[in-house]
This record gives C-alpha cells, structure tokens and sequence, in this order.
C-alpha cells in the first residue's frame, strides 16, 4: 500500500464548551484544545496499516501556529512526517476553501492515499473529505469504518449506513473519511515543539489567494441557535413493538451487555449522572 | 407561595377555575360505593381528606354514565338522579377545603371486571384480549344512547357542584375503544379513517358542552399509547389532541398510558416501573399542544414534581396513590417537610389489589384509607392517661406502633436485638420487584427520631426478668416470626428465604425452588438469585396451579417477563414429599406419581414461618398490659403488621 496522509483538525474539547445565552456563540475561553477524535481514529487506523504493510504514515493540518499542538500529538502516537499549513490569509476559510487549500499541498506533496474523520466535533459539516476528493478528482469513501483488505491497488473497506455496512471496494488514489468506533484508542501527548513539523504557507501550494481565506469562502453563519430542547427523561421510541417499548420503560433505559451498561436515551437523566459518579 | 417548591405552589388557570397549586388527585376507583351504584359516606370523607392534605385540584372519578357502562355494579352511576345528594356533599366539604374538583365520566365498553362479564359494549365484535369474552357491537341507537348518557351525566355533575367534567378516553371505556384500531373495525361512519374513529368521541364532548355551557371546563384524560401491536401510539395520541383543541372542544388533557387489562402495567405502574417513567409522553403532548397537560405516572415526591414542571413537560402533576398513602403531601411539600412524607411504593397490595376484588380501597402504609372519618388527618387523640410502654422488637409492627403511641403522648421505650431497625424489611428490600420497601423503614426511623418520648434500645435481647424488673403500664410484644424446615425435609443443602437473602448459604449453579406458599417470598426468592447470580438455573417447583399464584396480578406480569428471561422453570401442581439422601422427592398433587431430583446445588424450602412468641408466653398472666402484634401474633403482611400496630397504639 502506497504512504498515507491523514487531514486532522485541532478542536475545543466540546463537552467543556458552553454558550453564550445571550448572543449564542460559542465560549471556547479557558477551553482544551484536543484532536478532533474522528480524525484521532482515522490516525489510529492508518498507524494500524503502518504496522502491516509497512509504510509511512504522515499528518496535516491547516490552521495558526497553535495548531502544531495536535501534529505533535499525532508524532507521538507514531506518525513519521507531520505538516503544518499556515498563512495569515487563510484565515476565515470555510470548508470549500479549507478543501482547496488543503488538496492543494495534498497534491504537491504527492500522497495517494488521503485519511480524514468523517467531520468534526466543533462544527461537524462533513464536508473536508468529500471536498477534497472533488479538487483531486478522485474517489472518495465515506462513514468508513475500518479497512478490510488491501491488493493490487484496491482497498475494501466497511462503510456504515442506516440498516447495516456496505462492502466498498476501492481503487487507489482515493480518500477515506472514518467514523468513530469502539476501539480504544492509544493516547498520544500535546506539545509545543516545532522541530519535527514541516511548515509550509499560501506560497508554497500553486493557489489564486482570492480563492481562499476569507475572500474565497461563500459560507456566512448566519446564527448558531442553542437547542434548548435536551430532554431530562426517558424517551421511548414510537417504532419500536409495544413489547420492546414496554422492556425500555422497565429497564429505566438502562440495559446490561456482558461487562457494561447501554444508556438508551437517558443520557441527561439524573439517574445517568449519578451512574456515572458511582462508577 | 411556597419557597421550596416555586413552580409546585404557584396557582393555576385552568379555563376560569383557579387551582391553589400544581397537585392533581388524579380519577380512580375506590370500590366504596353501594352495592347500587351510589356514592357511600365513605366517598365523602375520603376526597374530604384529600383536600385537607392541600391538594389543588380533585378529580374524583370513573363515574360510569349509564348502567350497561359500569365496569362493575360498585362503579357509581353518574346518570342516575340519586347520586346528586352525595356528590353536592362531596363537592361542598372540598371547596371549604379550599380545593377545586372535576368528575370524571366514562362508559366501559369493552372492558368490565365482573366475572363472567356481561355486555361489553364495543365498536366491533372481537375477543376482548383479557377475559376470553367476545364483544358486542353496538348500533346506532346504542351509540346514542352512550352519547346522551354523558350528556346527562355531566349535567348531574354540574348539578352537584363540580368545577368541572373530564370525560375518559383513556386505559378503558368505550370512547378509547372507538379510536383505537385494535377494537375498532367498524365500516360505518364510526370506523375506518383517523376522522371517524374520533367521531364518537367529537360528538360526545360537542353534546357535553352544549349541556352544561361554555363557563365549565371540560377535560379529557387521553391514553397516549396503547402498549398493543395494532393499537394506536403516541403519535396517534397527539394527533389526536390537536385535532381536538383545534376544534377548541376541550380545555385540559390529563395523560394516561396502557390498557386495561393487556398492558395495565404502563397505567398503574407497579414498584419495578421507574418513577416518572411517562414523563416523556406529556413532554411529547406538551410541544405539540398549548392546552394545559397534567402529568403522571409513579410520581410521589415534591422534587420529582417540580423537576417535572421545570422541565416543562406539564403545567400539573397527577397523583393518585401517593395522595392516597399521605394526603397530607402537598402540605407537608411546602412546608418544607420533604423528609416527613409517606411515599407510596407502588406495592399494589392495597389499593390496587383491594379494588380488583370489589372490596373498599385500603393503604399498606396508611389504615385510615377508606376509614378517614375515623382515623383521618387529626383524628389521632392525645392521650390523657399517659403510659409507660416497653416495645420488645423493632421490626415494623414494633416501630410503627412506637410512632403512633409517641404521637399520642405515651413515653416509650424500645428494646431491639439487633444493631438496626426494620427486621425483615432489611431483607424484603433485597428482593428488586419490592426494593422500595425500604421506605416504610426510612419514614418509621424518621418518625421516631421526632419524638423526645421515645427511647430506642438496640443489640438488648430483652428477657423476662428484664421487664418485669422495669414494671410498665403496658408490654408490647412484637418478636417477629422465623423461617423453620421441618425435619423431612432437611437436606445438606437445604436453605430457607432468609439464608439466601443475607447471604448465609453457598449457592450453586443448579437451583431448586420449592414454594409452598405461592405468595411473594418464593418468586421474589426467584427473581433475588437471576438477578444477582450469574449463571444461576431456576426450577422453581410448587402445588399451586403456577409459580407465585397469590401474587397481584401487576407484579407477577413483570417477575414472568424478568423470569422468563432468564434461566427459569416451573412445575406446578407438585408437593414436597420427603427428603432422603440427599435426594428430593417431588409427588404430583392429583395424580400421586412421584419424581425425584438427584442432581442440584441447593434447595430453597419456602413455606412454614412461626411467631416468636415465648416471651409473649411467658408474661402471660404476669403482666398489666399485655399484647402482641405483627409477626408474633402470626406470621403475616407488612400491611396487617402495621394495621396491629395502628389499631392497638390508638386504643391504649
């Protein structure tokens, strides 16, 4: 298998973040910047692959300085090579312009192989990975959640949808968004350092600066609205037979699986939260 | 308003009546009616009790609205001209009270509890899933002569002083049962599409306010999910509602769930339901319908309540069993007094249980239930010849004889030999379908540490000697009772309920269950060992006609969903004979054929109890004052238990 490049994105820890009631906006002061973990298992999966077929495995991501944090955190779990782009007319990108930018450097640097998360947990749009295969022009796989088998330049991967998994099979050059799953994760640690990363600027990619940054971003938030609809209770799906339905309300949403306990839809019940201090 | 509980006691609108809070008695049947349909004197003190206790809003209820409507010939017959006297005396005392009260109206239809059942009146001719009986159909003049008895009914009510009418399209009657697809498949203008399934309802609540005028609210209590395959959901439900206020044809929807009899475990939940299970189908009805919502489903405590109005899931809180067990829970709630309420714990033994036997409503933890006018809020009299009163035994007879005695002002003193109170409560709370059993022990122990004439003695094994050297007025004897073997049926591995319960026996893979008795101890042995040994293989052997026969129906429904789950069997209609070698020896009640377990890890023996009675006994002719209550008189129910206690520490 060819070496693989994996976009990753660094994001407020969003179980810390709270809103601003009044102007809903998003308080990421005094906030932990973490990798999006998407992007985490996306990087897990490729340092799976490195193990195998004993290949290269490189980071990128695109964002100010601060951002290297995350690229040392990916060096740390194993990643060989790690890039940071990074110019102060970049800034205010949406996703169209991120994607461009980042395909650009992408395609500079010649990978054929491209890992991202399936979106991020701050804005979680979906679009980097798919945005990315349109300026490269090649095929892209998402809600991946492993890789079956690599041969002769086609990968099988196992693609998640609403009723079960599709079997994809794919031809390299391609890229792959990956969703969470239940591995565990190895952890990886955040520094400042600089000396492994490779930084490059708006000058380096061949890019028309009218196409990214601000300028070339069509995207305005218009406003972010505070869902105050959480529910405190149990809630019951309607779809379910009456015999399941019955069984949910029995077992307060709570059900045993071998070694762990299943929260369904109880996740802001007091009864969860005081599950969570006992444990 | 109250500084505890800010939503709970604010008023409330509902059209121009105006509640003093959030607290709802919610409709129920109490059986204490005549034999004829009409409300006793009974009925009369007991909503009278209820609005003592501070509640804002009475619906008093399941008035049938006709005689082919009444579920059973107890059920009071709204449209009948006689009950206006009773009903204008019930309405009266309430508002002196300063509570509001609505009736509730209803026709079974389909669902009666007599057995065997007459006409059941219903949309469509099918097997009424719980009793076997086929329905009748009713025709047109039949439906009319539903609708006009409602129409009569809500009049009687207005006539007798009711702030309001609430008509029942919930768990039964024959207004759900038209609505529902699962009973109705009729063709004709009443059947078929969602429009004509709610006709009879629409026409109904159109006659009713035309009856009584725009000035009187008119409710409904709406099942909002049938809990059956082909009956109707919570979106069923809701659209339902909507399709009603936008015909502005009601003024508040009081939620219910389940159905007699096939799910009546989601409309009187029992203990192994968790509280507030429903909360999320009155949120569901709430964002979708401006109306006022009352809430329900196993809420007994202020905080839950106001959690419920926090959340904005309803603008009322329905309560009918805890209001039942402490009338006094509102007053208490805004007070403050959170501690001092009796919680209900959905045992089902009393009210529920007494009801479906046709015999007067009663309480497990409150005996004035039925009987306010003689044991109501204040009714308990100081006593003027105060005693000296030594309680041997602080198990739940013991202790809530000590509370009502202390209340009454005798000074007490209570000897208990073991390091903690409750005595078999400590261990019935193992089991999970009675964990809440617990309560009865928290409110007694709360009870007790009020009272400045109450002096607890614990890890004293009292003797004769003892007491007679203390000299009291009065001995109280409430020992308990103990599991006994008998000989022949001793085996190495034999244990009894209480060995299993604490922990005292080595349990094994292979687990034999013989239940004497068929009452709660044996399954709940049961359902203790499923769910806190893994791997465990029931069999669960006794002469009664199934496993836990004597159990309210409620409860045994969900032991059998739990049970059957797991690694469970029966063999019913099979005695114990013998013993012998460590090999069990089982014979067929009827047929006499034997069959014998060579193989198992332990036998659990459920069946006989004695009373601790030597002490009893032995003061016998030596003492003033003697007596015996709870368990030590015979072994019996926590509720008879307490019933000694109360009826005893009343009278001294």
């Amino acid at each position: 298998m060819e070496d693989i490049i994996v976009c990753v994105k660094q994001v407020p820890n969003t179980t810390k973040v709270k809103l601003d009631p009044v102007n809903h906006t998003i308080l990421r002061e005094g906030v932990e910047s973490i990798i999006n973990p998407f992007d985490d298992f996306a990087l897990e999966e490729a340092l799976f692959l490195k193990k195998k077929f004993n290949l290269k495995v490189s980071a990128l991501t695109m964002g100010p300085n601060q951002a290297l944090e995350v690229l040392n955190y990916c060096l740390s779990k194993g990643a060989d090579e790690a890039y940071l782009l990074t110019d102060k007319k970049l800034a205010g990108s949406d996703t169209l312009a991120t994607a461009r930018s980042l395909a650009a450097l992408i395609k500079k640097l010649g990978y054929k192989v491209i890992f991202c998360g399936q979106e991020s947990i701050d804005s979680s749009t979906g679009h980097i990975g798919p945005s990315i295969g349109e300026f490269l022009n090649i095929p892209q796989v998402t809600h991946i959640e492993k890789i079956l088998n690599y041969e002769n330049e086609v990968v099988k991967v196992k693609e998640k949808n609403e009723f079960g998994y599709n079997i994809i099979k794919v031809k390299l050059p391609a890229i792959f968004s990956f969703l969470k799953s239940k591995k565990k994760l190895k952890r990886g640690i955040y520094s400042k350092d600089t000396k492994n990363i490779k930084v490059f600027s708006l000058k380096d990619i061949d890019i028309d600066e009218n196409l990214v940054g601000l300028m070339g971003s069509p995207t305005r938030v218009v406003k972010i609205d505070v869902d105050d609809t959480i529910d405190y209770f149990l809630k019951v799906d309607s779809n379910l037979t009456a015999i399941e339905r019955i069984k949910i309300i029995l077992k307060g949403g709570i059900e045993e699986k071998k070694d762990r306990l299943v929260y369904k839809e109880i996740n802001n019940t007091i009864i969860s939260k005081l599950i969570q201090i006992i444990k | 308003m109250s500084n505890y509980f800010e939503k709970l006691f604010s008023e409330f609108k509902i059209k121009n009546v105006l509640l003093r809070n959030r607290i709802v008695f919610l409709p129920h049947y109490t059986a204490l009616a005549t034999m004829d349909g009409t409300p006793s004197e009974k009925e009369i003190y007991y909503y009278t009790e209820r609005a003592k206790g501070g509640v804002g809003l009475i619906i008093s209820g399941n008035y049938a609205v006709s005689k082919s409507g009444q579920m059973h010939r107890t059920f009071i017959n709204a449209s009948d001209q006689k009950v206006i006297p009773v009903f204008s005396k019930i309405t009266k005392r309430v508002h002196n009270y300063g509570s509001k009260i609505f009736g509730q109206i209803t026709h079974a239809g389909p669902t009666k509890m007599e057995k065997p059942q007459s006409d059941l009146w219903s949309p469509s001719q099918i097997i009424e899933g719980s009793s076997g009986t086929h329905t009748m159909k009713i025709d047109e003049e039949e439906i009319n002569e539903v609708k006009h008895a409602f129409e009569k009914s809500s009049k009687n009510l207005i006539e007798s002083g009711f702030d309001g009418v609430e008509v029942k399209i919930a768990h039964d009657g024959i207004l759900r049962a038209f609505l529902s697809p699962h009973y109705n498949k009729r063709e004709d203008k009443y059947g078929g599409s969602f429009e004509n399934r709610a006709r009879l309802s629409v026409e109904v609540l159109k006659l009713i306010r035309k009856s009584i005028g725009f000035e009187y609210p008119i409710g409904i209590r709406l099942c909002m999910d049938e809990f059956e395959d082909d009956g109707y959901k919570l979106e069923d439900a809701i659209r339902f509602a909507k399709y009603l206020e936008q015909n502005q044809l009601i003024d508040y929807i009081n939620v219910d769930a389940g159905t007699t009899w096939l799910s009546y475990i989601m409309q009187i939940p029992p203990m192994s339901i968790p509280l507030g299970y429903s909360e999320y189908m009155s949120a569901s009805l709430k964002r979708h319908i401006s109306l006022p919502v009352i809430a329900f489903g196993r809420i007994n405590d202020p905080v839950q309540a106001e959690m419920i109005l926090q959340n904005e899931s309803a603008d009322l809180i329905g309560m009918a069993r805890q209001l039942i067990c402490d009338p006094e829970t509102p007053k208490k709630a805004k007070k403050g007094d959170v501690d001092g309420i009796r919680k209900c714990i959905a045992c089902m033994d009393g009210c529920v249980g007494q009801c479906i036997q046709f015999q007067p409503i009663r309480c497990i933890q409150n005996p004035a239930v039925g009987k306010e006018k003689f044991f109501g809020i204040n009714k308990l009299k100081k006593t003027s010849n105060r005693k000296r009163i030594v309680v041997v035994g602080g198990g739940v007879a013991g202790l809530k004889f000590s509370e009502i005695a202390a209340k009454r002002g005798h000074e007490i003193v209570l000897y208990e030999k073991n390091n903690f109170l409750g005595g078999q409560l400590n261990l019935l709370k193992k089991i999970p379908f009675r964990n809440e059993f617990s309560e009865i022990l928290r409110y007694l122990e709360f009870q007790l540490v009020k009272y400045k004439n109450i002096e607890i003695n614990l890890g004293f094994e009292v003797k004769k000697e003892n007491i007679l050297a203390v000299n009291p007025d009065v001995i109280i004897i409430a020992t308990g009772s103990q599991r006994y073997i008998p000989q022949e049926f001793q085996a190495l591995n034999t244990y009894s309920s209480i060995e299993v319960l604490s922990g005292e026996w080595n349990e094994g893979k292979n687990i034999i269950i013989y239940d004497k008795l068929a009452k709660n101890e044996g399954l709940g042995v049961a359902e203790y060992i499923t769910e806190y040994y893994d791997n465990a293989k029931i069999t669960f052997i006794t002469p009664a006609n199934n496993a836990g026969e004597d159990i309210n129906f409620l409860n045994l429904d969900i032991l059998y969903r739990k049970l059957f789950e797991s690694n469970f069997k029966c063999i019913p209609y099979h005695e114990i004979l013998k013993v012998k070698d460590e090999k069990l020896i089982f014979v067929n009640k009827y047929s006499r054929r034997e069959f014998i377990i060579n193989k198992y890890d332990s036998f659990i023996y459920i069946g006989d109890i004695i009373s601790v009675d030597n002490l009893f006994w032995e003061l016998k002719g030596n003492a003033k004052e003697l007596y015996r209550i709870g368990d030590a008189k015979a072994p019996r129910l926590v509720e008879l238990a307490i019933n000694d206690a109360d009826n005893l520490a009343r009278s001294i």
